[in-house]
């Protein structure tokens, strides 16, 4: 992988010691003049390799969109939504909780009638 | 600029007049409980790359009336401090309680206990304001928590330069725990000019009283360090000959520094200070000092201009140089030449201190001691290692309590429920990941770090890149594996 040095080191090298040579004896404003004229920074190569993903906590969120208002109202009754920003929700326990005996098989969802069975034999 | 006059009736600049009317309101200030309590410790915002991210102020700002202070120009940027400048404490006893496991805890107090408190992670007292200003000095609100910090040998470094560490009730306590050596003390000291100090850092001892301190508390054989920030280029220089001797003999043994960096964003009391520095440092005006950074600041480090490594090479390779002859260790603050840390601390705290060992109790889950360790490892074998985000920040640690990053400025308009559930690796996690961001440790220091690849986790993995003045030094003798 090259780095920075590979494509600015000589270059940087040069006007560092040419800096060095010309500063000799110099008053501040000179040497601030000097700087300016000598001492500018180059540019970063561009990446051109592959980017991460950089939405932080992106891996822990998910946007919900219900079918209607009461079915959001009914979410709102169970969970706690708060409306900072957006209307959003944190306190999921109760949520995690049912996915978990879902996926146990404690509950089974009938999606033919939209209902939920009970199935108290099965150990979580 | 600001239409204010230049020169006051007896000739000294009106900024400097203007400050001292500041420090001079100051003096003799109570705090007032009334107006509640100050929020304090915290977690520090540069904890990418800092060694200790625990960091306390006991006043919500300052009594010293420095023109360079980048506290007072983010204070008088935030909008919560409109209106409302008087000065609040941090509930000492309450704080004291909460050290102690004695009261029942939030959850942010509860966090801080695990991951701090209970293990003696050291306590860093100065991030934002000065522990020994004249608010300390009529009010004494830390000088309870320094007496509990000594009875229970906690780990404490003070940053400071304020006159009231010599008052006889604090002296008697440094005397008491000078066998114990659980303190450190910091000096921020940027001229070895008495007379240039007076008009810089407004109100605070001279420079001569501040080395005599020093000498004071390092022949105690407490661990002193230099705080040579922030280093103004035109003035700094002027005496770094002379400073740097003196602080040797003054007994410190870690030296620490960070150049001066200037913001893009820009509050008229901040212009008229910055007009007058520009002149010392060798600059005609604001617009000068303006252009100065803009042309010599890298783009990739976004508002807060930061001088680019060139203009800074020549006084770095100075206090290197000086540090190795001297056996001090030398910290580096600055994303520029962060690498060249004698320790993985950037405050010059020591890797080993056999004397009271908490003292080494800083984290090295941060990129100062992985860059350091990195350049070591070059000029030790040739070879330029690759870093990972779980290798620099490890795993479990007060980086994954949500309480912890609540109030960080990350989590500024997003909706309540990421903020409550955003952890401060989510935050950095996301800097280290987006090559946009100016904390991106590519960006930051400046290619210094450059990308390679990513790892299992989807993350950047980040690789040593050698710079022109290690070749530059090395052949001149440098020893560049300290």
């Amino acid at each position: 992988m090259a780095g920075i040095s590979d494509f600015l080191g000589k270059k940087n090298e040069d006007r560092v010691a040419r800096f060095q040579r010309l500063s000799k004896d110099k008053t501040a404003e000179e040497l601030r003049d000097l700087e300016k004229s000598l001492l500018r920074p180059d540019k970063i190569p561009t990446h051109t390799g592959k980017e991460a993903r950089t939405m932080a906590c992106a891996d822990k969120v998910i946007k919900l969109a219900f079918n209607n208002v009461e079915e959001k109202a009914l979410f709102a009754k169970y969970f706690t939504v708060t409306n900072y920003i957006e209307d959003s929700c944190y306190k999921l326990d109760m949520l995690v909780d049912f996915l978990k005996a879902l996926d146990s098989g404690r509950i089974r969802y009938v999606e033919s009638k939209r209902k939920f069975k009970l199935r108290p034999s099965v150990n979580s | 600029m600001s239409n204010q006059s230049e020169s006051s009736s007896c000739g000294r600049p009106s900024i400097v007049d203007e400050a001292m009317r500041w420090v001079r309101e100051n003096e003799g200030t109570k705090i007032d409980p009334c107006k509640g309590s100050y929020p304090s410790p915290r977690i520090s915002s540069e904890l990418m790359d800092c060694s200790m991210p625990l960091t306390f102020d006991q006043y919500s700002f300052c009594g010293l009336g420095c023109l360079y202070c980048f506290a007072y120009f983010f204070k008088s940027q935030n909008p919560s401090m409109k209106g409302k400048m008087g000065v609040k404490a941090v509930d000492i006893d309450a704080l004291i309680k909460t050290m102690e496991s004695k009261i029942k805890q939030g959850r942010t107090a509860s966090a801080m206990q695990k991951h701090f408190y209970n293990k003696k992670f050291l306590f860093h007292w100065g991030g934002l304001a000065d522990p020994f200003c004249s608010f300390e000095k009529e009010n004494k609100e830390g000088l309870k928590l320094i007496k509990w910090l000594g009875e229970n040998n906690y780990p404490t470094l003070f940053s400071f330069k304020g006159g009231t560490v010599l008052a006889k009730p604090y002296m008697e306590l440094w005397q008491k725990y000078s066998k114990q050596r659980n303190f450190a003390f910091q000096f921020s000291i940027v001229t070895a000019d008495d007379a240039t100090a007076a008009n810089v850092e407004v109100g605070v001892p001279s420079p001569t009283s501040r080395f005599k301190v020093m000498k004071t508390l390092s022949d105690m054989g407490y661990w002193t360090i230099l705080r040579l920030r922030p280093f103004l280029i035109g003035i700094t220089d002027r005496t770094l000959d002379e400073i740097l001797e003196k602080s040797f003999e003054a007994g410190a043994r870690g030296i620490s520094t960070e150049f001066f960096a200037m913001d893009c964003r820009m509050t008229d009391g901040m212009k008229t200070r910055y007009n007058y520095l520009a002149k010392e440092m060798g600059l005609k005006d604001f617009d000068g000092l303006e252009d100065y950074f803009r042309k010599l600041s890298p783009t990739e480090r976004g508002g807060y201009r930061r001088l680019n490594r060139d203009v800074k090479e020549r006084h770095i390779k100075k206090l290197y140089q000086f540090a190795v002859k001297h056996n001090m260790v030398l910290g580096i603050s600055d994303p520029d030449f962060k690498e060249l840390n004698m320790s993985g601390s950037c405050c010059a705290m020591p890797d080993k201190f056999p004397d009271n060992p908490l003292l080494e109790n800083w984290s090295r889950n941060q990129l100062t001691y992985h860059l350091t360790q990195m350049r070591k490892h070059y000029h030790k074998t040739g070879e330029c290692r690759t870093l990972t985000f779980t290798q620099c920040y490890g795993i479990n640690t007060f980086m994954d309590e949500t309480s912890l990053a609540n109030d960080h400025v990350a989590v500024i308009g997003v909706s309540n429920a990421v903020r409550q559930r955003s952890t401060l690796r989510d935050i950095i996690r996301q800097r280290w990941n987006n090559l946009d961001s100016a904390a991106n440790p590519r960006n930051y220091f400046h290619g210094k770090l450059m990308p390679a690849g990513m790892d299992n986790e989807g993350n950047m993995i980040f690789k040593y890149t050698p710079s022109s003045y290690e070749d530059r030094w090395t052949a001149e003798g440098i020893d560049l594996t300290k």
